[in-house]
C-alpha cells in the first residue's frame, strides 16, 4: 500500500474491505483447480509500482493480484493461460462514491529502505498535501517554501547523512534536512 | 553473489570490468553484457536461486542487484543507495506503443521490434501476436482510441496518433504457455 510515495505494509480485511484507509469490495476467490501458481511478494510489487495511480496491492487468496486505484479496483487472476480465459475470475470494479483524488506536491524526498530486492523501487517522494505545507506522515510544516519536483541528486545527499528526509528551500536552493 | 540463469538454478561467477557484467560459464567462456557500472568489481560466485535477479555481487558493503528487466539495484543493507542499467541475455528491444482495456483499466502494451508483431502486456503477462506487422516509430505519444477487451484472450484495440489518425486495428490472441520458463513474456 502506498502512504504518499512510500510503500507500507498492510493486510485486507475481509469483513470490513478496509485496506489500511481505502475501503473496497473484493470477493474472495476459491479455485475449483489444482494450480501451482502463488502470488509472490515480488509480483505485489511489481504490480504496485507499476502504476503511479495504484493505491494498494493485495493478494486474493493466493492467485490472484488485486490492483486498487482511486475510483477502481482490477482483480487479475496470475495463473496460466486457459485458466485466465475463465472471465469469472477476471474482475473490474468501479468503485463508487469516491472522492476526487487529492493531487499532491512532490517536494523531496525520503529515506527508501527496500522491503522488496527484485524491483526496482524509485527513491520514496516527500509529499506536501497543496492546501498546507505539511508533508504526508510527519505532521509539522515544512519551516520554509520548498521547490516542487526537485531533481533525484537531492536523494544522493540525503542519503550521505542520517536525516529522514530532505527538501529544497527555494529561497536559499540549499537542501534541508528534516526529521520530525 | 554470482549470476543466476532464469528458472535454471545454475550459479556462475561473473565479475564487472569495463563497462561489463562479464559471465563466466562453466566451460571457461567468457559472456559480456554491457551495463553503464562504471566501477570493477572482482569474480565473485555464492549460491542464491532468484526468478527475477541474474547477478548480485557486493563491493564495498555495497550490493549490486542485476534484475532481468535491466534495473540495476545498488543497496547498503536495504537502503537504497543508488540504481543503475544494464543489458541482460535474452534482453529484445520493446516499444511501449499504447493502451489495452476499458476506461479505467488501462494497461500498457509494448511491441517486440524484431519481429514487429508481438506484443506484451506487462502487468497480467499477457503476450500476443498481431496478424502484420506494425510499421513505424513509436513512442509514447501514442495513445488509444477505443479499446475493449472482448474476453480475456481476445482484445480488439486501435491506436490512433494525435487523436484522429487511425493507424490500424489489430485483433490479436493470447498465445499458450504463457509461465513456462522460456516463454518470451515482458515483465
Amino acid at each position: 500500500m502506498t502512504s504518499g510515495s512510500r510503500i507500507v505494509e498492510s493486510s485486507y480485511d475481509y469483513d470490513t474491505f478496509m485496506i489500511g484507509p481505502y475501503q473496497c469490495y473484493a470477493e474472495v476467490h476459491k479455485s475449483d483447480k489444482d494450480i501451482n501458481d502463488h502470488v509472490t511478494p515480488h509480483d505485489l510489487y511489481a504490480a504496485l509500482l507499476a502504476d503511479d495511480r495504484n493505491l494498494a496491492v493485495f493478494d486474493d487468496n493466493g492467485f490472484a493480484v488485486c490492483v486498487m486505484q482511486h475510483n477502481a479496483i482490477d482483480i487479475v487472476p496470475l495463473c496460466s493461460a486457459d485458466y485466465l480465459a475463465n472471465e469469472d475470475l477476471y474482475h473490474h470494479y468501479d468503485l463508487q462514491n469516491v472522492p476526487a483524488p487529492i493531487v499532491y506536491r512532490h517536494v523531496g524526498y525520503e529515506r527508501t529502505e527496500l522491503n522488496c530486492f527484485t524491483v526496482l523501487t524509485p527513491p520514496y517522494k516527500l509529499i506536501e498535501h497543496p492546501m498546507s505545507n505539511i508533508v504526508m506522515g510527519y505532521g509539522q510544516a515544512l519551516p520554509s517554501e520548498p521547490v516542487y519536483d526537485p531533481p533525484v541528486d537531492l536523494y544522493f545527499e540525503l542519503i550521505k547523512t542520517n536525516h529522514r528526509a530532505v527538501y529544497l528551500d527555494k529561497a536559499t536552493n540549499q537542501p534541508r534536512f528534516i526529521d520530525f | 553473489m554470482g549470476f543466476n540463469y532464469y528458472g535454471k538454478g545454475h550459479i556462475h561467477k561473473c565479475y564487472v570490468r569495463d563497462g561489463n557484467v562479464v559471465e563466466i560459464l562453466q566451460s571457461g567462456v567468457e559472456v559480456k553484457y554491457p551495463t553503464k557500472l562504471n566501477i570493477d568489481i572482482p569474480v565473485q560466485q555464492n549460491l542464491f536461486l532468484s526468478d527475477h535477479v541474474f547477478f548480485w555481487l557486493r563491493k564495498d558493503n555495497l550490493d549490486y542487484i542485476g534484475l532481468c528487466d535491466g534495473n540495476i539495484l545498488i543497496v547498503e543493507g536495504n537502503l537504497l543507495v543508488n540504481w543503475s542499467t544494464w543489458t541482460p541475455p535474452f534482453y529484445q528491444e520493446v516499444r511501449h506503443v499504447g493502451f489495452v482495456g476499458s476506461a479505467g483499466n488501462l494497461r500498457s502494451v509494448y511491441l517486440d521490434m524484431r519481429d514487429r508483431r508481438t506484443l506484451y502486456t506487462d502487468t497480467d503477462r499477457q503476450e500476443c501476436l498481431v496478424a502484420q506487422e506494425i510499421k513505424g516509430e513509436f513512442d509514447t505519444d501514442l495513445a488509444i482510441a477505443a479499446a475493449t477487451i472482448v474476453d480475456v484472450t481476445i482484445a480488439t484495440y486501435i491506436i490512433s496518433k494525435g487523436g484522429d489518425l487511425r493507424v490500424g486495428d489489430y485483433t490479436w490472441t493470447v498465445q499458450n504457455d504463457l509461465r513456462v520458463s522460456n516463454c518470451r513474456v515482458f515483465v
